[in-house]
């Protein structure tokens, strides 16, 4: 029994080291918040596949936080962004936000990224009441006011995306007499946008084709085979950035040149270029690809929003990106939603501020941004844009014309004009 | 039927790479019995440092020499530095050990070269041939591919088979012992053994980039692949290899054009099976199973 | 190493049997008495060290003791934190008993799922020769997640099956949240302007002066706020929340109404959990995860010590090191191989389970290749060959990627480094272990120990 004794003791021991190490950090009345500072937190893949893209999300939103801070902070109070790494990995981002939670007491958790990776914690951060501001995820899953009172999506759907794009194509003769076909990414990602696109009446397509994640780097060979093989003449793309890239890239060599219209998370026009590279055939397809968006062309310098946010993301050294771009944006909003909880910062006060004032809100966003007391729809819609020969997204349309829908299975896709407001002085909150 | 020679010829260029991927996995295990998943991670930075070669002089042959010249160098570095230090550890320890290797490269990678994908350029358009006057799933480039293959499995085999280094390469793999007593000087067959294997494996990725884009990632889904390929094959087989490749690319064109690309991994895995269960040491085994 | 287990075969069984349950049982009242004084992350990272453990001690098994090595273990945890998720979600009443359904009845089914699938791949496994082992197990691996995806009505597909987790009493106050999804479209005609009240200008008209654009220097220096203040008080005397109609009127544009007032009460949120929360005294959800691990794996420990100091960890090692002499003392090889691959499988089913319960959510990206390299990476490095190898292989996948973190996080370095330098080090650390200690840490711990004990004992000869 002596050896037994022995082992018990190392266990107990080395556990009881492991807590001692790092165990500590002050017990805050109020979570988050002090005199001087207010700490949020986001889970977002900084390493590993998913990470290409997605790590300048928070590296932008930290650009502004950082650009707010010098300027005297958001009512006296700087903000402090921690960001952890979740290599996509739902596991990974159970252990994250617990971090963040836990050791961190951050007031909010701020940006978190992925669906099925937010998914996994969303209900704990709802049951201990933390605000959890634009989840970045195109699902809508997260637009639930009963069940998840605190979460806030801020990225347009998917399944309102499909919609849009429905609409698109039914308004346009040109687009509405075509073969249309649907290829879209294995998962929830094709599933929302073929739900949206089946409750804008869109159940029958000439061909159908999809792929799975892992199969990106073998090439589309098989389902450009199917789609060319069944006449597709458009062909709507559910799928991200690198799978576009791979898809073109295929029907190019190919010789299939049907229209194509691909999702705004699929079509990041500096990470497309870098894919596609200089290839003059794929280069080719890249031109007139319809893609919907919601922000301010990140290619229109002129604007306001989008000078101001390059200037903020160039001067913290990051490349500038639709995902830096997005990043800082979102940052903004929040910022304004932390000034206008006043100077007496609460958790409640912060998702009051939220669906009292979001209207109310400055952003590049050119669609409404709907935060009420009943819906936590976040952006109701997109625009119509089209790549140029320069490899820049066009927006299409009359001025100021989008498209927007609600989650809602029964709502469908409409045409609106939607004049944004400037932005508030020095892009302050 | 036109589109069953599609995706027949679709999978035959998706294969011919796994097949690439799978002879520096079967050369390394045929001279030091190590399977080593770090081959991918060895492919990749060597195509990296390939990639910044053709970028400074815009000469894609000047990036493949490169490459393999870093290849066979990364080889010995990760021979010298981890896996003649780890031969005291068992057939579980090397794994791990090369695991470990792997995640190291990877991030290194990433660091100096960021994850952004990257295009890598090809020496023959990538553009689909004409066949019967119809354009098919396969481009030159990926006929070039395939030549490099069959090139490269013809040099190894005469290299391994009908050199004095190949058989003392494969008497320093199978027994070491007596290979030292009869004079071969071991460590330094199994040092070039990770040379070639290296050379071998930054081909591989050179070849591969174009097709998959070039990033720290991309190359995972191509370990499992052609680990799947070199196993059904036989490890020591370089023939098995290749058409096991091959084999993999078309099964996986063909369910995913005939079926659902969600089928595609169960259909692999279930041939998988079923491959293991007829042939447990791989179809071009040399050596019978053992039947305890 | 080996003579290790073979020192307890001459106790009397029952002994042996009731000095194992002792020893759990021990350890069980330790670790749930820590669990009540740590706080909850470190209960979280308890729950996580023990879970692993669970599976680890499978491990330990098959990759020691009968030398098979398995790269899909955790596709196999899978299968248990499956059968945990179904039977939970739509079982009232257990199928055949009768008996009213609750938690342990999916952790046996669980184990039950876990043999079943340790019996198909342990026979398809027993033929097969080491790579050839590792190449159909990285199968399993990267196969069963695909599986999963595949029929997502029934298994979630990639978001997994939600787990409804049994909240501990005094936890967080009931809030009363509804189930389903409700969207409500409303609101969004309200922002919906009507086309032909719009001016039509383009949006750079609407550009605000050049003096209100930031500059580069801004950006780097910030802005004195204090200024900005300054002017605008001079000007208008107003508070900030009337900036933005202000200038709104100033460009000319009324684009969006601008009501609202903040104090209205928001009766949606009537309470507020977070401050019960933050009561470091009440038993909150990771403590409770971690009671449930804790069990589990003192439970599964238990089994193992037994299995492992009896009859049959002598039949495992006997297979794995001469198959040949084991056949002609009466075992049957392939029969060893595949009952260690069943009991390693029924504990990884186990630990699926709990793991399923510590994540509330059973989702393929949780079972994936990574979770099966990390049980190997676990098992090599702290030890195969031992129970508390494994243990030490648990607490080090729970441990080494935080401690990693942690460490880089000091370090300052630029961004594309910093982020990168855990999986670096990680790698490296792992690379480094295995040299040093080729047998792992208990390994090495073990023949250290054996070393000093043979230098400081008296020279036999006198």
């Amino acid at each position: 029994m002596k050896s037994f004794a022995i082992r018990t003791v190392a266990v107990s021991t080395i556990v009881g080291l492991m807590a001692v190490g790092t165990a500590g950090a002050a017990n805050a009345a109020d979570p988050g918040v002090t005199k001087t500072q207010i700490t949020i937190g986001t889970t977002t893949p900084l390493t590993g596949p998913a990470s290409p893209g997605y790590k300048d999300v928070s590296a932008g939103a930290n650009a502004y936080f950082a650009y707010v801070n010098k300027s005297g902070g958001i009512n006296g109070r700087s903000v402090n962004l921690v960001i952890k790494d979740d290599q996509y990995n739902p596991t990974t981002t159970i252990t994250k936000t617990n971090e963040l939670i836990l050791n961190d007491k951050v007031f909010a958790i701020y940006g978190a990224l992925g669906t099925a990776n937010h998914l996994a914690v969303v209900d704990e951060i709802n049951k201990q009441g933390i605000p959890d501001v634009f989840v970045n995820t195109g699902s809508n899953a997260f637009d639930n006011v009963q069940k998840y009172p605190y979460t806030f999506p801020y990225f347009p759907s998917y399944a309102v995306e499909a919609k849009v794009m429905a609409k698109y194509i039914q308004d346009t003769p040109d687009l509405a007499s075509k073969k249309r076909c649907f290829f879209y990414q294995e998962g929830e990602f094709g599933e929302n946008a073929g739900q949206g696109f089946a409750s804008a009446g869109f159940t029958t397509w000439t061909a159908q084709a999809s792929y799975l994640p892992t199969q990106i780097a073998q090439g589309f060979g098989a389902q450009v085979t199917r789609l060319k093989a069944s006449g597709c003449e458009l062909v709507v793309f559910f799928g991200v950035t690198s799978a576009t890239g791979v898809l073109l890239r295929t029907a190019a060599a190919l010789q299939f040149r049907p229209q194509w219209m691909v999702t705004s998370v699929g079509s990041e026009p500096t990470v497309l270029a870098g894919i596609v590279g200089s290839v003059p055939a794929t280069r080719a397809a890249m031109t007139g690809m319809y893609t919907p968006s919601f922000l301010v062309p990140i290619t229109d310098v002129g604007n306001p929003y989008v000078s101001q946010m390059k200037t903020v993301v160039e001067a913290a050294g990051l490349p500038w990106n639709f995902y830096t771009y997005y990043g800082a944006n979102t940052a903004y909003v929040l910022s304004q939603a932390l000034k206008a909880a006043g100077p007496n910062l609460t958790r409640k006060g912060l998702v009051k501020a939220l669906q009292d004032n979001a209207k109310n809100f400055r952003s590049a966003a050119v669609v409404p941004f709907v935060i009420t007391k009943s819906s936590h729809q976040g952006l109701t819609g997109y625009y119509m844009g089209q790549y140029d020969s320069a490899g820049a997204v066009v927006r299409l349309g009359k001025p100021n014309e989008i498209y927007v829908a609600g989650n809602a299975g029964g709502s469908l896709a409409k045409v609106a004009t939607f004049k944004p407001a400037p932005p508030t002085k020095k892009l302050l909150p | 039927m036109g589109s069953f020679l599609d995706y027949f010829l679709g999978g035959i260029a998706n294969g011919a790479v796994i097949a690439l991927m799978a002879l520096a996995l079967v050369l390394v295990w045929r001279s030091t019995r190590v399977v080593n998943f770090a081959q991918v991670g060895q492919a990749m930075f060597t195509s990296f440092i390939a990639l910044t070669a053709v970028n400074i002089t815009g000469s894609w042959l000047i990036g493949l020499i490169v490459g393999i010249i870093a290849g066979g160098i990364l080889g010995f570095i990760v021979h010298v530095l981890v896996m003649r230090p780890v031969r005291r550890a068992d057939a579980s320890g090397a794994i791990i050990a090369t695991f470990g290797v792997l995640i190291a490269l990877q991030s290194l990678a990433a660091m100096i070269w960021t994850a952004e994908p990257r295009a890598y350029p090809t020496p023959i358009e990538y553009a689909g041939l004409t066949i019967f006057g119809r354009v098919v799933p396969l481009t030159g480039y990926d006929v070039f591919v395939f030549i490099v293959m069959i090139v490269l499995v013809l040099f190894l085999t005469i290299l391994l088979t009908k050199t004095k280094l190949g058989l003392s390469m494969r008497a320093s793999a199978f027994n070491p012992e007596v290979a030292r007593l009869s004079g071969v000087r071991v460590s330094r067959m199994l040092a070039i053994g990770w040379i070639i294997a290296g050379m071998v494996g930054a081909v591989a990725g050179v070849l591969i980039a174009p097709i998959s884009s070039l990033s720290p990632n991309t190359f995972d889904i191509f370990l499992v692949f052609a680990f799947t390929a070199a196993v059904i094959g036989g490890l020591d087989s370089l023939v098995g290899a290749v058409a096991f490749g091959i084999g993999t690319g078309l099964i996986l064109s063909l369910v995913t054009g005939y079926s659902d690309a969600s089928n595609a991994p169960i259909v692999a895995l279930i041939l998988l099976a079923l491959n293991l269960w007829f042939k447990p040491d791989g179809a071009f085994s040399h050596h019978k199973a053992r039947s305890v | 190493m080996r003579d290790r287990w073979t020192d307890f075969t001459l106790r009397a069984p029952g002994s042996r049997f009731a000095g194992h349950a002792l020893l759990a049982f021990v350890i069980w009242i330790l670790l749930a008495r820590l669990n009540m004084i740590i706080d909850a992350q470190m209960s979280y990272y308890l729950a996580l060290a023990a879970m692993y453990a669970t599976a680890m001690f499978g491990m330990t098994i098959l990759v020691g003791l009968s030398g098979q090595v398995s790269l899909g273990n955790g596709a196999l945890m899978a299968v248990g934190g499956y059968v945990f998720a179904l039977t939970s979600m739509h079982w009232k009443t257990v199928p055949i008993l009768g008996l009213p359904w609750n938690a342990v009845w999916s952790m046996v089914f669980a184990g039950l799922g876990g043999i079943i699938i340790g019996l198909i791949i342990g026979a398809l496994g027993a033929r097969l020769r080491g790579p050839y082992l590792a190449g159909l197990t990285l199968g399993v691996a990267v196969g069963i997640p695909s599986i999963i995806n595949r029929y997502p009505s029934l298994l979630g597909g990639e978001q997994g099956l939600k787990l409804i987790v049994p909240y501990p009493e005094g936890g967080y106050p009931e809030q009363v949240l509804s189930e389903d999804a409700q969207f409500d479209d409303s609101a969004l005609d309200e922002f919906l302007v009507d086309e032909s009240a719009v001016v039509q200008a383009p949006l750079e008209e609407a550009a605000p002066a050049e003096g209100d654009l930031l500059t580069l220097e801004d950006a780097q220096q910030g802005v004195a706020q204090e200024d900005l203040l300054t002017l605008e008080d001079a000007q208008q005397g107003v508070a900030q929340e009337d900036l933005l109609t202000l200038e709104d009127a100033q460009q000319g544009v009324q684009d969006m109404p601008t009501d609202a007032p903040i104090s209205e009460a928001t009766p949606e949120l009537a309470t507020d959990p977070s401050d019960a929360f933050t009561t470091a005294s009440d038993f909150v959800l990771q403590q409770w995860q971690a009671s449930v691990a804790i069990a589990v794996a003192c439970i599964v420990g238990f089994l193992a010590l037994n299995l492992v100091r009896g009859r049959q960890g002598r039949v495992w090692q006997a297979v794995r090191d001469d198959p040949v002499a084991a056949a002609v003392i009466g075992i049957s090889p392939s029969g060893g191989k595949i009952s260690a691959f069943v009991v390693s499988s029924m504990f990884a089913a186990l630990s699926g389970a709990v793991f399923a319960q510590i994540l509330t959510l059973a989702a393929p990206s949780a079972f994936g290749l990574g979770l099966s390299l990390s049980l190997l990476v676990g098992v090599v490095l702290g030890g195969r060959l031992s129970l508390i190898g494994a243990v030490i292989g648990a607490l080090l996948i729970v441990w080494l990627p935080e401690w990693v973190d942690s460490l880089s996080a000091e370090l300052g370095m630029p961004r594309q480094v910093a982020d990168n330098a855990p999986n670096l080090l990680y790698g490296l650390l792992v690379v480094a272990v295995v040299l040093v200690a080729p047998r792992g840490i208990m390994g090495g711990v073990s023949g250290l120990m054996s070393k000093m004990r043979r230098s400081s004992a008296p020279p036999s000869s006198g």
